[in-house]
Formats: C-alpha cells, sequence, structure tokens
C-alpha cells in the first residue's frame, strides 16, 4: 500500500519542517511495474535525505541496482526528529520514497554506512520498519539487512545486527548478491544457506560465520572463520574505473540538498599517503577516468538533470594527470551556459592555483587549505607534503588575484604533537595574515583567516591504528593554548569541533563485537541521527557504556601495542599489515614517504589489479 | 522573448514543494528542456522567473503562475508540450502566452475547495461558498473584503480534523484565466 495516499500521513506532512524530503516524486527516480519484480531493494541511507541524496555511492548503486530487470531499488531516508515522533505515535511505518511502502514490503534491506555516527540511526530505521534489530532475530530470507560503504573496513560493532556486508567498491558484488539472493528465493534455501554461498563472493563479509574469542583483558584473541567462509575477506574494486558505471541520470531533488550539483568522480583512491587519513589507505590503487570520457559524461549529465553546477570529485583533485585540459574541455561547455565549476581538495601549490583562477573568474570567496598540523615536523610526521612556502606562496597567489578570504584545517592531537606545533598554528595563521597585507588587492575590504581544529581520530587501515586519542581535557587544553595565541591577532577567527564527538567517534572506528551492546543500549535510550549537535548527546554515550560495563578509553584513548590482534584483522584491504608497520616507524622518525608516483612504496594494493600492476 | 507566462499545475506529490525549492526546479526544468531562460547581467546571474502567489506547502492547485522571459524565439503553443516531458511528478504546464497584464495587478482569488471528511465538514463547506478575499491580500496584510477568518487560522483548523483533497485556486473572478 503506498502510505503516501494515507489520511493521516498526508496530514502529518502539512505539520513537519521540510515535508518535500518524505514525497519521493523527483525527477529520474525509477518507477517499476510491481508485477514483474521479483526482488525488491530498499536502499537506505541512515541519515537525512539532504544528505543521502548528496551522496555520489548512492547514485550509483541505485542507478547499477535499477539497470538489472526484476529489481527495484528504492530509497529510504531517516526521518528528522519532528517526523520521526509523529510517524510512532500515529504507528505509521518507514516508506520507501518511490512506492510509498512501507520497509517490511522489501527483501532486502541494505545500508550506506559512511561515518560511525550513524550507527544508532540504522537502529532506529529498522525499528521505524518494524524489522527485527538482531540478525539472529531474523530467521528467513526476507528482510536480509546488508551494509556497505566506508565503516565496513570495521564493521564488527555492528556485526550483530548485519547480516552481510560489502568490504569494498559495490558496483559488481551489490549485483551478484542480488542474482544470488533470487536464485536462493526461488530454489527455497534456508538464510543459513543463503549466507553461507554468499561469502563466497568477493568482498562479501558475513559476520555471523566468524567466530571471536577475547582474552581476559579484552582484547581480541581470535578469530575464526567458520562453514567454508574466507579466513580473510579481501576488498573488492571495479578494476576498469574508466569504463564503469557512472550515473549520468541521477534524480534530481525538488528540494535543496547538501550537495546541489552534478558530481564528476574524476579518480578512485589517493597517492598521497597521509598517515591521518583512512580514504587515502583503504580505497588504493588509484584509478582513474580519461579527460576525454569525463567531458562526455559531465555533458551527458548536465543535459539530464538541468544542474546549473558541476563539482569535480575525489580526494585529491590537483594530483589528476589531465586536470588542465579536462577544465578547458568543461569550461568550454559551461561558460556560455552560466554553468559553474567547482573544485574542492585542491592542494596548495602553484600548479592548482593556476586552475584556480582560470576556473573561478566571476565570484572570489574565501578558498580552503589543509595543512593539518603547524609546523613542519609535524607535517612530516603526518606525511602530508605541504611545506609551508606552498602554502604562502598560494595564499600570495590567491590575495593578489582578487580572495580575500582562507580558511585553514588543522588537526589536534596528533601522535607526537608538542605545545610549540599547537602554537606553530597561530603563527601559520599570522603569516598568511601577513602575506595578506603586502599581496591584497584592496586592502580596504579587509581579509577573513578562519582556522579550524578538529580532534585527531585514529582510524582502522592506517599507519595510526594503534596510536592513543589524546584525553578531551588534553585536546580542550591545547585549544585553550591556540586560542589564547590567537586573541590578539587581527582578522583571524578561530573556530574548534568540540573532542565529545569525536572520543565516540575514535571508539565505533577501532570498536569489537561488544560494542553492538552499547549502540543498541544508546539507541534504546533515545539516541538517533548522532552526526547532528541537535540530537547528539555524550552523557547518554558514556551512560550506555557504563551500563554495558565498558570501558571507553579501552577503545579511544588507549595505544595498542603493535602485535596486538585487531578486531578487524580478517579485513584485507589490500594495504598489508607490514606497509603500515613500516609507515608508522617512518612517522615516528619524522621520514616523509614520496607519493606513489614519485615511489613505490609496496604498500600491497596493486595485487587487487589482475596485473599486479598500479599505474597511479 | 519577455514577458511571458506559464500557466501550470502542482498537485500530488510536487504539492510539498516550497516556493523557494519551486523555483530552482522551473530552472532545471527550462534547462533539461533545452529551452533557455533569460538571465540577469552582473555578477550573479540569475534566471529572470517569478512565481505569482506561491501556494503554501501542501497545498494542490490546478492553476499557478509563473512569468519568465526566454533568451530566444519559441513557439509559444507548442511549449509546454516541451517542457512537460522534464517534470517531476505532479508540475504540469498547461499554457504559455504573452503576459497581458501585470503579475502584480492579481490580486483577488477565488478558491474552490473539496472536502474529504471531517468533524467540522459543515463549517468549511459554507466557508469556501462565500468569496472570502485572496492569498494576495493575505500575503501583504490587505484588508479583507467579506470577514472570513484569516487563512492562517483557517490551515491550522483544517489540519487535524481534515485534508482538503484538491485545494485549488481558481480566479473565477476574472472573466478568463486568459486574460490575466
Amino acid at each position: 500500500m503506498n502510505l503516501l495516499d494515507d489520511e493521516k500521513l498526508r496530514i502529518m506532512l502539512r505539520q513537519v519542517q521540510r515535508p518535500a524530503r518524505y514525497t519521493g516524486g523527483e525527477y529520474n527516480q525509477v518507477v517499476k511495474d510491481k508485477s514483474e519484480v521479483d526482488v525488491r531493494f530498499a536502499f537506505c541511507f541512515p541519515d537525512t535525505y539532504e544528505i543521502g541524496m548528496s551522496n555520489l555511492g548512492v547514485k550509483i548503486l541505485y542507478g547499477i541496482i535499477n539497470e538489472m530487470p526484476g529489481v527495484w531499488c528504492e530509497r529510504v531516508f531517516a526521518p528528522w526528529g519532528d517526523m520521526a515522533e509523529q510517524m510512532r505515535r500515529e504507528h505509521i511505518p518507514i516508506w520507501a520514497l518511490e512506492s510509498g511502502d512501507a520497509l517490511e514490503e522489501f527483501d532486502i534491506i541494505a545500508f550506506s554506512l559512511g561515518y560511525e555516527m550513524a550507527y544508532t540511526t540504522v537502529l532506529d530505521v529498522l525499528d521505524l520498519g518494524g524489522i527485527p534489530l538482531h540478525a539472529a532475530d531474523r530467521p528467513g530470507l526476507d528482510h536480509l539487512v546488508m551494509a556497505g560503504g566506508a565503516c565496513c573496513c570495521n564493521i564488527e560493532p555492528m556485526a550483530d545486527f548485519l547480516d552481510l556486508c560489502f568490504l569494498g567498491e559495490g558496483e559488481d558484488m551489490d549485483r551478484e548478491v542480488i542474482e544470488l539472493y533470487r536464485e536462493a528465493k526461488r530454489e527455497g534455501w534456508s538464510k543459513e544457506q543463503f549466507l553461507r554461498e554468499a561469502s563466497h563472493i568477493g568482498g562479501i563479509y558475513v559476520p555471523s560465520l566468524y567466530d571471536i574469542t577475547y582474552h581476559e583483558d579484552g582484547t581480541v584473541a581470535s578469530i575464526t572463520a567458520k562453514d567454508g567462509a574466507p579466513e580473510k575477506v579481501r576488498k573488492r574494486i571495479v578494476e576498469d574505473f574508466e569504463n564503469s558505471y557512472y550515473p549520468t541520470r541521477p534524480i534530481v531533488p525538488s528540494t535543496e540538498i547538501v550537495h546541489d550539483r552534478v558530481s564528476l568522480e574524476v579518480f578512485r583512491g589517493c597517492i598521497r599517503g597521509c598517515r591521518f587519513c583512512q580514504a587515502g589507505q583503504i580505497n588504493r590503487p588509484v584509478r582513474s577516468r580519461s579527460a576525454e570520457k569525463l567531458l562526455a559524461l559531465g555533458r551527458e549529465t548536465l543535459e539530464n538533470t538541468g544542474y546549473q553546477e558541476l563539482n569535480l570529485s575525489s580526494l585529491s583533485t590537483s594530483d589528476y594527470r589531465e586536470l588542465s585540459a579536462l577544465c578547458d574541455g568543461l569550461l568550454d561547455y559551461c561558460r556560455p551556459r552560466g554553468i559553474s565549476l567547482s573544485l574542492p581538495s585542491l592542494r596548495a601549490d602553484n600548479f592548482s592555483m593556476d586552475i584556480m583562477q582560470r576556473v573561478q573568474q566571476v565570484r572570489k570567496g574565501g578558498l580552503t587549505f589543509a595543512p593539518e598540523a603547524g609546523t613542519q615536523r609535524l607535517r612530516d610526521v603526518i606525511n602530508k607534503n605541504v611545506t609551508e612556502d606552498d602554502l604562502l606562496e598560494s595564499c600570495r597567489v590567491a590575495f593578489s588575484g582578487g580572495w580575500n578570504g582562507v580558511k585553514l584545517y588543522f588537526m589536534l592531537g596528533l601522535p607526537t604533537e608538542t605545545d610549540e606545533d599547537v602554537l606553530g598554528i597561530a603563527e601559520l595563521a599570522q603569516k598568511v595574515f601577513w602575506v595578506w597585507k603586502k599581496n591584497a588587492v584592496n586592502r580596504s575590504r579587509g581579509v577573513r583567516i578562519t582556522v579550524s581544529t578538529s580532534e585527531f581520530i585514529p582510524k582502522p587501515h592506517t599507519p595510526f591504528q594503534w596510536e592513543a586519542q589524546v584525553s578531551r581535557d588534553e585536546y580542550l587544553r591545547r585549544v585553550g593554548l591556540l586560542s589564547g595565541a590567537l586573541k590578539q591577532a587581527r582578522s583571524i577567527t578561530y573556530n574548534w569541533h568540540d573532542a565529545e564527538m569525536s572520543l565516540i567517534e575514535a571508539a565505533l572506528a577501532r570498536g569489537d563485537r561488544k560494542m553492538g551492546r552499547v549502540i543498541e543500549e544508546v539507541w534504546r535510550t533515545g539516541g538517533r541521527l548522532e552526526s547532528w549537535s541537535e540530537y547528539f548527546s555524550l552523557e547518554r554515550w558514556l551512560t550506555a557504556f557504563q551500563t554495558c560495563g565498558m570501558d571507553i578509553d579501552f577503545y579511544a584513548t588507549r595505544e595498542r601495542p603493535v602485535d596486538e590482534l585487531m578486531p578487524w584483522e580478517h579485513m584485507d584491504n589490500g594495504v598489508t599489515r607490514r606497509h603500515l608497520e613500516r609507515e608508522r616507524a617512518a612517522a615516528y622518525a619524522g621520514k616523509l614517504s614520496p607519493d606513489c608516483r614519485q615511489a613505490c612504496m609496496g604498500c600491497g594494493a596493486a595485487s587487487l589489479l589482475k596485473e599486479g600492476v598500479c599505474r597511479g | 522573448m519577455d514577458k511571458l507566462r506559464l500557466k501550470f499545475a502542482k498537485t500530488g506529490r510536487a504539492a510539498y514543494i516550497s516556493h523557494l525549492d519551486l523555483i530552482r526546479t522551473m530552472q532545471r526544468i527550462f534547462s533539461r528542456a533545452g529551452v533557455p531562460l533569460k538571465y540577469s547581467e552582473g555578477f550573479n546571474p540569475h534566471a529572470k522567473i517569478s512565481i505569482i502567489l506561491p501556494l503554501p506547502v501542501g497545498t494542490e492547485s490546478e492553476c499557478e503562475y509563473m512569468d519568465f522571459s526566454l533568451a530566444e524565439e519559441r513557439a509559444l503553443a507548442t511549449l509546454p508540450d516541451c517542457l512537460n516531458p522534464y517534470m517531476p511528478e505532479g508540475i504540469r504546464a498547461i499554457e504559455a502566452y504573452q503576459a497581458p497584464r501585470k503579475g502584480s495587478e492579481l490580486r483577488w482569488l477565488r478558491y474552490e475547495g473539496v472536502m474529504r471528511h471531517g468533524r467540522d465538514g459543515a463549517y468549511y463547506n459554507s466557508f469556501f461558498a462565500q468569496p472570502f478575499g485572496s492569498r494576495a491580500a493575505a500575503r501583504r496584510g490587505n484588508a479583507w473584503t467579506t470577514s472570513p477568518p484569516a487563512l492562517a487560522e483557517l490551515y491550522s483548523r483544517i489540519c487535524p480534523t481534515a485534508w482538503p483533497l484538491s485545494f485549488c485556486s481558481m480566479p473565477r473572478s476574472l472573466p478568463s484565466a486568459r486574460s490575466f
């Protein structure tokens, strides 16, 4: 039944904020004839419509799955608090936007998990759909609950709730799992049989097929695969990225979303080996599309959507070999049509500034740079290959080109950080100010220099996966130190993110299966949409840890010995543990590692490619 | 081509698209259809379109007006057919023509409400039966010609009890829609 025809729901829609996020019907949404559909797939994003619809992965997989005949993939997003409250009061289950059908009418319920703070929302969406939370309480083949996305590189905290996880890029394995599911349904397999078979598909992780034991101190003692499941689950990637699926007909939301534009994915992976960065490690090896291909895809998508803005997306767009040709080609198409081009993720170097100036001829707002650390010593530790000279030169070009604002992003609490490094941030910001003073086109307009810091969170599968997070008090002390140093500085604003959420993120990111109880307890006591400060509560998490008899510091602020068995040891991202250990040692020695193009460090990711050679 | 007017319907799921979102959506519809809107000059060019008397979110209408200008000559008679394949569900172009009068001259609208059920059905039916002013009046704070309660109060009374299935705005006080 289409719930959107329900009288009660239609009245509710008039009483909530931004009802268009709940009603679907957007241009390019896919609607299929239910009589010709035998697998119904609910693609759930455990956050609001505005966030979920901005996600490129959602667009890709929505397109790919809907290309399969007989399979209908629909979207489900988490309702905002006002709507969720009314749904619970009026007993209206969560629905999919295309058909308006309740979640329980779907065969497969799959979540995209890109950040840990979405975990409680997964439980909330399941509950709003009337689906049992625990995998063990869902005996049959209906309502299989799956998850993919970056969090799957350590999904252990969510293991009790999920039937099956996708490690790596979903383009191929999603289709393979759906085909297998269709066979299972036809042949009347049990859920166990289906999961056993699925575990043989590359990249598929079935948590229930792994037994975990623990030492007395709470650390993992062993991880044992059973029933023929692979000892290590190896990440899947799209080898031929040039010709891989790109959604040239994405849904065009009828209400404004966060990234309301065409997002053209230039390449995957990253040649820089920043030691704190999980995305740079788990998305290896680098694979790119040709400029020619990208131009064609970009033009087609702009025509199919009517968007007036195109964004080049990658982890470090300056590292795209054909960036100059691509920008020229895109500008030729976009300029006469009034379409603007945006290039986030540029490095602070001359080449990038030149591109920036060509692209942004009209509006000159702010530029954003992320030096990440205040001193060269610490930047070397984290392998952020940006020098102070690079940064100041970029600022000089920007200011003399008419820009009058710069945002600088840093992390506090990085391994080996001292007070000198913290104060280095203030010095660097001050130098940027002097550069402006010397080079400003119009000094009477003033300048806005914004320094932002967030707390470093050690993530799995990075060279810093063993590190302790600094305590919240220590982070706040460093914030105070920096804040004091910036107090007298004119034209410099200092923002910092509170460390409350970082603490929880750190615990979840490196959590094990025991953490599932804590997540459930947090949800039971009201936690949902917790990446939103409106809804996040540190208190609730700390209480839940206590209720479950668990120690949050064990997960967040404990340094792990190098030989400790990590909860995610059975997840293989291509990058070897040996490489991570080497990089960690290099960090402590303050030694830079070259990027993938200067010299191959043998990280191991090349082994994911058929020929075993990575082209950077 | 300047001073053009589009008569369109906004029904079903499209009723939930807000005024600002509708402007963005309309721009994209024209752009997808390959019908170039005229843009303003200056640093921040924006399409020259304006929607006359925005509908409250959640209200359906069979008769809405949008004024626009085109960057190139187009046959107006076929323009709706040109645009309709590129619409989201619930928006439908009905007619395009040279606007004979200014949008700001539209002052009086008469609503036709169809109530499905509700405790106060009789009250609302009698309410809708009388001529009671305009959206424009409500928006601009003008005095009402008759003395019905303000629309805001009307909505708040409708919401908990009844749903106006197709709550339409029809400028019936004008000789014909076309003359506006």
